[in-house]
């Protein structure tokens, strides 16, 4: 399953060229820190719902939202989980970008 | 392809129909102006035609479209398909669709494990041992809801209208697939509609006519052995004269993307929905003559005819 | 191009710049963004309203896409912005939205799913700003550079390609839509591509003359075929060309035996025009049918039915291609059915692909069927075969 989701990163990125690819990686490094940082201290429904929401719309772009169970995530445990990994993924595979 | 590259396949073109000219002529004994005359009888194409133009066509000066060349070459009793696969420099030429350039771009989009290098393709029936590990990794590629939903056990004589033609590079690493079957157009036209599914129209394709060549995944990670791969259905049509249209079904918009450019026309965008998001299925069709008047797609599909052992080509 | 992008996520706007640079579209893309309802706004004030294309995310973090449409709609200047609206909601919502949008008058190209398909957006906005008759400066990828239009028509490049219809009852031949194809070295062209080019050529009347010419001499030609009526298509601005109506006029005269329907394309405002009403009028006279195409595709489909004297409707490929499975699609080709024949007048299906279909037009009393069920568009030296084929189908079976 992580070997899928790592290739799967890989394969989005690879479909743009090498300037775009910079800034939509930074992008999304970001964007998943940003997402991590903040289910860590969620407080409502409505902002994990916002959460997951922002989550999924990643998740829908990297074509990675089959990979990340989305729609089994229900606590903000279960998401900081699947964002943290995606995160660590990301990151993994920064060098070859 | 270049334009220089163009000029040259243009130059290849006109030599060829040129031949095919005087031999016709000679064959069936008639003078220019009779060859004039008897197209203009048997066409509704040639109303303007004069004889300058054939002592043209004759002399290499000028050639008519594919189109034209068709009709002519019909009024024989001949196709393009035989004329062109038959001249040595033809299908020659076609091969630089799938040769690699001479340099290596080594800021391109690197793949992770090909590097232009030699590949080789296998085609596979769907009782080798293989076929069915491949048709996954094709239809994993291809995430076309669509194709095999279901994962239930699936017997080998029930895929067995499907072609699958599968490229490796020297790592036994899948560089490249296409997949396609031969199915009658009714069915075909049902499952776009999303009447019948995919184990449905390959039951038909047993027991009825075919005359229309589907494909349902096409791909290969560099240009080349994606033409390779284009190249494969397309010699198939051209060699089943009982196939009247080729068509495609597809999620890929890579795909999608070589076939409006190569200017083939659109059919239909159908939305699906594929584990709670909507993909795109998009489909296309041609007639038979419509890809013979194809200059890229013609020269694609002589490049099977080919006999000569390659040298820096992968196969 | 000026492009504004309204989203909250930094990554989404970057996947979208990404896919318009990737895009096959070759166009000079200037684009915008915005985070919030408000930033998107300011945007489109700041622009004063010269934007090409709003993409528009429903579901932002503290503000949501419906702030946007609601502004679009109570000022005039921006209702004509194209709108794009995208989400990650499920079909539903996007589906309500859509409907709220295009009741509110907005000029909207569609809802979609992210993650989205940028080509397709684009396509779809260049469709629907044709249909607007906006101009648009939008290179898309038939490029109009590709083709020398002037040349193809000298040298006659021009193929007529022929779709049977069918007698619901009979299941007999009536007649043929003729379809023309362009060609030049490199393969077919096609209608979406030379169209275009002919019109801003000025050549519209000019390539309808062709196509009638090549049309009658086909049929005249083929003894077997003449006998099946003949359906070319012309729009409204070709009936106000006297020269043309002329020129249709003398070849339908030249050539009585010939069963001439003209379908009438477009629904423009020149429709009620007196010229054309009286070129339809002298058309009739001769004996040529007038059918009305792409019914219920636009507004002024009512307006025609009042004021042309027409013998025939042809319904729209996309109303009829799914009856079996869209409600909304079924009601509406069982009362446009309903309709023509309370006016007594033939209806022709048009886009029919599967035999489910086929038979719940055949059971709302649809009279003539057309579509790939049958047979896609054939090429006229492959008519005679295919009709010798259709007729003896029962023999050979």
């Amino acid at each position: 399953m992580s070997h899928n989701t790592r290739d799967n990163l890989r394969d989005f990125f690879n479909r743009y060229s090498e300037t775009r690819r910079l800034s939509l990686y930074q992008a999304l490094v970001k964007e998943l820190g940003n997402i991590r940082g903040q289910t860590k201290c969620v407080d409502s429904t409505d902002s994990f719902n916002s959460l997951k929401h922002q989550f999924k719309g990643i998740c829908r772009y990297t074509c990675l939202e089959f990979d990340a169970q989305i729609d089994a995530i229900m606590t903000p445990a279960q998401l900081y989980s699947a964002v943290d990994n995606m995160f660590g993924h990301a990151v993994a595979i920064e060098d070859e970008l | 392809m270049g334009h220089k590259k163009y000029s040259y396949q243009k130059t290849v073109i006109m030599r060829v129909f040129s031949s095919f000219l005087r031999k016709i002529r000679s064959e069936h004994q008639l003078s220019q102006e009779g060859l004039r005359a008897l197209l203009n009888e048997r066409s509704h194409s040639f109303d303007s035609l004069d004889t300058i133009s054939i002592s043209r066509w004759e002399r290499g000066i000028n050639t008519p479209s594919l189109t034209k060349q068709s009709e002519i070459a019909e009024v024989f009793g001949d196709d393009l398909f035989n004329i062109y696969s038959s001249d040595a420099d033809f299908v020659e030429e076609s091969t630089y669709f799938i040769q690699f350039p001479p340099y290596v771009k080594s800021d391109k989009t690197a793949h992770p494990y090909y590097k232009n290098e030699q590949y080789h393709t296998k085609s596979m029936l769907p009782d080798h041992v293989n076929f069915e590990s491949m048709l996954k990794l094709c239809l994993m590629y291809e995430g076309n809801p669509r194709l095999f939903p279901t994962r239930q056990e699936i017997t080998c004589a029930a895929l067995l209208p499907l072609n699958l033609v599968s490229a490796f590079c020297s790592l036994k690493q899948l560089v490249g697939h296409c997949l396609f079957c031969k199915v009658n157009t009714k069915a075909l036209f049902e499952f776009m509609n999303c009447s019948i599914g995919i184990m449905e129209l390959l039951n038909v394709a047993k027991q009825d006519r075919a005359n229309v060549l589907v494909v349902l995944s096409s791909f290969g990670v560099s240009p080349q052995i994606d033409n390779h791969m284009m190249s494969v259905y397309l010699n198939q049509l051209a060699t089943d004269k009982a196939i009247e249209y080729l068509s495609f079904s597809t999620c890929d918009n890579k795909l999608k993307q070589k076939l409006m450019q190569m200017k083939i026309p659109m059919f239909k965008v159908k939305p699906i929905e594929y584990q709670s998001k909507i993909i795109q299925n998009y489909s296309f069709i041609m007639s038979r003559s419509e890809v013979m008047a194809n200059r890229n797609m013609l020269m694609l599909s002589v490049i099977p005819t080919r006999k000569i052992q390659p040298t820096n080509v992968g196969i | 191009m000026n492009i504004l992008i309204v989203d909250d996520q930094q990554f989404v706007r970057e996947a979208i710049k990404a896919d318009l640079a990737e895009s096959t579209f070759k166009h000079d893309f200037k684009t915008f963004e915005a985070e919030d309802a408000n930033q998107g706004i300011e945007a489109i004030v700041a622009a004063e309203g010269n934007i090409d294309l709003l993409i528009l995310d429903l579901k932002m973090d503290n503000s949501d896409g419906m702030e946007v449409i609601n502004f679009l709609s109570v000022h005039a200047s921006y209702t004509d912005i194209p709108l794009a609206v995208i989400s990650s909601s499920d079909k539903r919502t996007l589906g309500l939205v859509n409907s709220i949008a295009s009741s509110l008058k907005l000029n909207v190209v569609g809802v979609f799913e992210k993650p989205i398909n940028m080509d397709f957006i684009l396509a779809e906005t260049v469709r629907l700003q044709r249909q607007n008759d906006k101009k648009w400066d939008v290179e898309s990828p038939d490029s109009v550079s590709d083709y020398d239009i002037h040349q193809l028509l000298d040298d006659e490049q021009v193929l007529l390609c022929f779709q049977p219809q069918v007698d619901m009852k009979s299941k007999d031949i009536t007649g043929f839509e003729v379809l023309a194809r362009m060609y030049d070295e490199n393969g077919y062209i096609y209608p979406d591509t030379f169209l275009p080019l002919i019109d801003k050529a000025g050549l519209n009347v000019d390539f309808t003359k062709i196509i009638i010419a090549k049309a009658f001499k086909f049929w005249a030609h083929e003894k077997t075929l003449s006998s099946y009526t003949l359906s070319i298509n012309v729009t409204a601005e070709d009936l106000s060309s006297d020269n043309l109506i002329e020129y249709i006029i003398r070849h339908k005269q030249a050539h009585a035996n010939i069963k001439l329907i003209l379908e009438l394309t477009e629904s423009q405002e020149i429709i009620n025009q007196a010229s054309v009403l009286n070129s339809i009028a002298r058309l009739i006279i001769n004996d040529i049918s007038i059918s009305l195409d792409d019914f219920g595709k636009s507004y002024s489909t009512y307006e025609r039915l009042d004021t042309i004297p027409f013998n025939e409707i042809k319904i729209d490929r996309s109303f009829v291609c799914d009856i079996d499975t869209n409600e909304q699609h079924h009601l509406i080709v069982e009362s446009t059915i309903a309709l023509a024949k309370k006016m007594s007048v033939s209806v022709v299906a048009e886009g029919i692909e599967t035999e489910s279909v086929l038979n719940i037009l055949g059971e709302l009393g649809c009279d003539i069927a057309q579509g790939y069920l049958y047979s896609p568009p054939i090429e006229g030296r492959y008519l005679k075969a295919w009709v010798n084929r259709y007729v003896h189908k029962d023999e050979i079976a």
